[in-house]
């Protein structure tokens, strides 16, 4: 093990472990979905695997790995990555479905330092999960995933990915994570990034969603001693989120020391893991010459606080904010200079954009205008409101 | 088949929605030109998006965003971002601190002035104040 004070502080590097997934999610963010069946397997994918995980934790000085897929326990070489995280005294989170957790899993995980695994439901009843699991079945096997892991004993976090489509549940799906008696819930606001740009219709909830539905969220957080945190950043000129003390509100952290770092299964680093851009240009940073410190200092993750949408120009909350996701406006609305504003933020300030979701959703683009005027870019808008 | 969808045809929700994102807009705006209001007030942190706190670690503690009230002297420095029990500038002692003087001052006014003034530093982040302290637009936009 290097020595501490010479290596960098990263807080974490999320790891994807595989690119195979038991599931099938319309909200899945990895760009790589469906292409793991059509390309072959490498046989050398495991010792990899490890090399490059060793190779990280030789450069940084790293409070936790997060193992994340894919659905992680479909490899077996999970084992191998925890005894090496172990060996090395780095704490792991673990991101899955709990499609794939048997009692035997359950009871292997007990000897490792994994701080928790996060489990995703997206409904409180099975048709709704399967909406957003890509089918049936997967319901069933998340809660009996989530009810082996809390009989060994692991620390179970809830995860609920927000949608259009569960907004208006989320209440029902908290009182089902309290029946398990998981009480730290992470709500991640769906963000529309990888394969989930193309469900960015019917997935992307609006402010309205958002709102109705950490409306009903607070009072799991205020008197049900439930810990909620928002996952996913929420501009501040959407709406006022102190309102929904004590759920927890961040932003995102890319360019700063609280930053993930994403570690592809085709060994890019990345600067999270709805970022599809590799860090430095570098396919795989097992290249003996890559240099992962100066990996740090590489313009897609030094300049990216500093780039602001225009939307965003004068704002209080610009550098901090950033104008919410830039990964899902890359994917979204496309690269520009400077970049757009989240997608999220977007569809209630373009009218283009509000049109386009409209058309995808079949409705009459007119009913979600209030007037008859053509449509106006937001800067336009903002241009004739000051001259006014 | 899912009654939970929502109805999406509902205009005037649509344009409510539009008219507070930019009427807050603008109040970041006009708070970031007067540097105002900024002291006493609490901040978000740095939250990567897959990582929630330990369960094992302490529960979010209680923002003090809204402590710019008048007359409260409860201490400001105390402003860690429910949640991010993680994050590295959750301390009224942070390194990160950068305060203005206009933004000393601006604390500075919204205390009574037969109190005590704070033994903590406040810690400046960026939050806009409180709706109700932001009628120096009227200077900054003339014609709304």
């Amino acid at each position: 093990m290097g020595d501490d004070s010479a290596r960098p502080k990263v807080n974490s590097i999320a790891i994807e472990l595989t690119a195979q997934c038991n599931q099938r999610c319309s909200y899945c963010y990895n760009e790589w979905r469906g292409q793991d069946e059509a390309t072959p397997q490498d046989p050398q994918q495991a010792t990899k695997l490890l090399a490059r995980a060793a190779k990280l934790l030789d450069a940084f000085d790293l409070d936790h790995f997060t193992v994340t897929g894919g659905e992680p326990f479909y490899r077996p070489e999970l084992w191998t990555l925890l005894d090496l995280l172990r060996e090395r005294d780095v704490g792991v989170h673990i991101i899955s479905n709990g499609g794939l957790i048997t009692d035997r899993v359950a009871q292997r995980l007990t000897a490792y330092d994994v701080r928790y695994v996060q489990v995703t439901l997206n409904g409180d009843n099975e048709a709704l999960h399967a909406e957003h699991a890509g089918g049936p079945g997967h319901f069933e096997q998340a809660l009996r995933g989530v009810r082996t892991l809390k009989k060994h004993g692991v620390a179970v976090v809830g995860c609920v990915v927000v949608t259009r489509k569960n907004a208006r549940s989320l209440g029902k799906i908290l009182t089902l994570w309290e029946s398990l008696d998981v009480h730290h819930v992470a709500l991640s606001r769906f963000s529309p990034a990888g394969y989930a740009t193309k469900f960015l219709a019917e997935l992307l909830p609006s402010r309205g969603d958002i709102i109705e539905a950490f409306d009903q969220a607070l009072p799991f957080a205020k008197d049900r001693n439930m810990r909620i945190n928002c996952t996913m950043p929420i501009p501040p000129c959407m709406f006022e989120t102190d309102d929904y003390e004590p759920i927890g509100f961040g932003h995102c952290a890319v360019g700063t020391s609280m930053q993930e770092l994403a570690l592809g299964y085709d060994g890019k680093l990345r600067n999270c893991t709805l970022h599809a851009t590799p860090l430095g240009g570098v396919e795989d940073i097992l290249d003996e010459q890559v240099d992962l410190v100066a990996l740090l200092d590489a313009p897609e993750r030094a300049a990216y606080q500093a780039q602001t949408p225009a939307f965003c120009e004068g704002c209080l909350h610009s550098t901090s904010c950033g104008g919410g996701c830039g990964a899902a406006a890359l994917w979204v609305l496309g690269e520009q200079s400077p970049r757009m504003p989240d997608p999220f933020l977007w569809q209630h300030i373009d009218d283009d954009f509000e049109a386009r979701l409209a058309a995808d959703r079949n409705l009459d683009p007119a009913s979600t205008n209030d007037s008859a005027q053509p449509r106006k870019k937001h800067l336009e808008v903002l241009d004739e409101r000051q001259s006014s | 088949m899912n009654d939970s969808l929502p109805e999406r045809t509902d205009s005037k929700a649509s344009c409510q929605s539009r008219a507070t994102i930019l009427a807050r807009r603008k109040r970041f705006v006009a708070a970031a030109m007067i540097s105002a209001g900024v002291a006493a007030s609490g901040c978000k942190e740095p939250q990567p998006c897959l990582d929630v706190a330990s369960p094992t670690t302490t529960a979010p503690t209680t923002s003090t965003a809204s402590t710019a009230a008048p007359g409260n002297t409860a201490a400001p420095g105390n402003t860690a971002a429910p949640g991010s029990t993680a994050a590295p500038n959750s301390t009224a002692s942070s390194p990160d601190e950068t305060t203005s003087s206009a933004s000393q001052s601006a604390a500075a006014n919204t205390t009574s002035s037969d109190k005590k003034p704070p033994t903590t530093k406040p810690k400046i982040c960026l939050r806009a104040p409180p709706r109700r302290k932001l009628d120096l637009k009227v200077c900054l936009y003339p014609n709304d």
